[in-house]
């Protein structure tokens, strides 16, 4: 069975067709490429899948159940959950303590728990301050755990953003361009860490704009282009599909 | 360690509040006592705003509309008004369960506003609040009007009047001194549990929100839920404070519930340093203090210059703005700011 299932997504800004009649699947701990010119309609996309906009058009089922389309937190409680392309860290708020909100659906400290403070509360406190000390150290942030996050170097922050989704337990994580802006080196850091995750048995949906690093990286690869599937395939499929090249490159009698 | 409350010197402290009111009545009068009294009313309307605005991150400017249900709400329980006459256990949770209803029904309306939009919105809510209280006189006459509610029973508990002195183990407790207490009682309450809710997984998911409303969503957040939680709890405080401010005066009229004391209170919170509570006591204060303390002016005037140059009142407003302009521009993140306030200001 498909993790993710979205069939015939469409999405209008007033006259703009950003997506139109796109599907796509994810299979359980599999990556996924998500590929195309900017402008395509990606981010879109992605913004859809994750509830900050409501679809116009199409279902969305994620193991199995529909998702609760246009409501983000429903959406990222039920395992999906993304990063953002142009990075999203709470910027006051410590490394640490920006993991420990994304533990905030799988704790249940109300109220009256803040206020009395109970034995409970206090170990539920200790267990989130614990598990996000482990995630810091996994993406490999563990020294800038009481760091203010918008102090943090750019890589550093797109780290921190990945350890703050893997704190809600998500089943598939979307990452929207997680190596933009950055060297070979640290490319090399973030596929590494992508495999690491998905080794755990979590999906990934990657956006990104560089097909010789995703090729690499994940088993299939959807490629949109003006907000339409374009082609869909395994990674050598789609280097070798004359469209994608053109759509990427330009029709050779332009050139 | 950033997540971890800092710790209150208690005793001194403690000690220091408890024996304010009997020093500033040997020092500058019962007449100050009173001052003090209703500062601390604003103390616990600041610190009710300060959920709102400084962990929440959600501007509202007509956050006195809670003050004024909670005070008429007491005003009704307990006056020749209806002729009902509640004790005061009774009509605090009546008056903080109406204030809450209040905090969302202007919450629900707005939770997909922000910034400025918002702030217009808030606004005109504590206008209506204000128009029905001026206004809900027929067909049933329930709030009186402009004239108000008056001989509002004196906040008391069981035979304990605190609108009449006592005496405790053969010393005199002045009335206001004993209810300097009784305010202070509740403005520790209102400290300690905004305080722990703060350094909680609540307070930690309004901060979330407050710095990425979306990407605090989109970790799992229901922002809905926590911002009415933010402007129930708020507007509950600002509702205790009203009803403590009507049994205290004896008397309630919609004057005292305009958007100049929303603003006021927005500048307590600010001008002492959103988030902080300590800043916000310390912006409560002043701002509550400040205008009586240039309450002489005239006589000053009269000392030096032998004549009165300009109007007491309008030098005092006057003052009274160029302080928060100074403060404003050389301290912007407030007076004591929250560590990530003053990050805010300082690291960019």
């Amino acid at each position: 069975m498909n993790l993710l299932e979205a069939k015939g997504i469409s999405k209008c800004f007033g006259g703009v067709q950003a997506l139109h009649n796109v599907s796509l699947t994810v299979e359980p701990a599999s990556i996924v490429g998500l590929i195309g010119p900017n402008g395509a309609g990606k981010t879109t996309f992605f913004n859809v899948l994750t509830g900050v906009y409501r679809p116009d058009e199409g279902t969305l089922t994620f193991a199995g159940q529909p998702l609760p389309a246009g409501q983000p937190h429903r959406i990222a409680r039920a395992g999906l959950v993304r990063t953002f392309q142009n990075i999203r860290v709470f910027p006051q708020m410590s490394a640490l303590e920006n993991v420990m909100v994304g533990f905030h659906g799988r704790t249940r400290c109300g109220l009256l728990g803040a206020w009395l403070n109970s034995s409970a509360v206090r170990r539920e406190e200790r267990e989130i301050r614990e598990g996000a000390q482990e995630l810091l150290k996994w993406v490999g942030l563990q020294e800038m755990a009481q760091r203010v996050a918008g102090t943090l170097s750019y890589g550093a922050q797109r780290r921190l953003e990945i350890a703050r989704a893997l704190a809600t337990g998500p089943r598939l994580l979307a990452l929207d361009e997680p190596v933009a802006g950055m060297n070979g080196t640290e490319r090399g850091h973030m596929a590494e860490l992508i495999l690491r995750i998905r080794a755990a048995g979590i999906a990934l949906l990657v956006i990104e704009h560089d097909v010789r690093w995703i090729a690499q990286l994940c088993e299939r690869i959807t490629v949109l282009n003006y907000g339409q599937g374009l082609a869909e395939g395994t990674p050598a499929e789609i280097q070798a599909n004359p469209q994608v090249i053109e759509a990427y490159l330009g029709h050779p009698s332009h050139g | 360690m950033i997540a971890c409350p800092p710790r209150f010197k208690f005793p001194w402290m403690l000690l220091g509040t408890l024996i304010l009111p009997w020093v500033i009545e040997g020092l500058l009068g019962r007449g100050w006592v009173r001052i003090l009294d209703f500062a601390l009313l604003s103390v616990l309307l600041a610190i009710g705003l300060n959920i709102v605005v400084g962990y929440a991150g959600l501007l509202d400017l007509g956050f006195i509309a809670f003050f004024g249900v909670g005070a008429y709400a007491y005003a009704l329980l307990a006056s020749p008004q209806f002729g009902v006459h509640w004790p005061l256990w009774a009509i605090l949770p009546t008056g903080i369960l109406v204030a809450a209803s209040f905090g969302v029904a202007l919450g629900w309306p707005t939770l997909g506003l922000r910034g400025d939009y918002l702030a217009i919105v808030t606004m005109g809510f504590g206008e209506i609040i204000r128009v029905f209280l001026n206004n809900l006189t027929a067909p049933i006459n329930i709030t009186n009007g402009p004239q108000g509610i008056t001989m509002i029973d004196a906040l008391h508990l069981g035979t304990w009047s605190f609108a009449r002195p006592h005496r405790l183990w053969g010393i005199p407790l002045p009335a206001l001194v004993g209810t300097y207490y009784l305010f202070l009682l509740f403005v520790l309450l209102a400290l300690f549990l905004s305080r722990r809710l703060e350094y909680s997984r609540i307070g930690r998911a309004w901060m979330a929100i407050r710095e990425d409303e979306i990407a605090a969503a989109s970790m799992g957040l229901d922002t809905r839920r926590l911002k009415l939680l933010a402007y129930a709890l708020g507007a509950a405080f600002g509702g205790v404070s009203g009803g403590l401010f009507a049994g205290f005066q004896g008397f309630v009229s919609p004057e005292s519930f305009t958007l100049q004391e929303s603003v006021m209170i927005l500048c307590m919170v600010v001008l002492g340093g959103m988030g902080n509570l300590r800043g916000v006591v310390a912006g409560a204060l002043l701002l509550a203090f400040l205008p009586e303390v240039l309450r002489p002016l005239g006589g000053w005037q009269q000392h030096w210059f032998h004549r009165v140059l300009i109007d007491p009142s309008t030098l005092r407003l006057l003052l009274f703005g160029v302080t928060l302009v100074v403060l404003m521009r050389w301290r912007p993140e407030g007076l004591l700011p929250s560590r990530a306030r003053a990050r805010e200001w300082h690291t960019s």
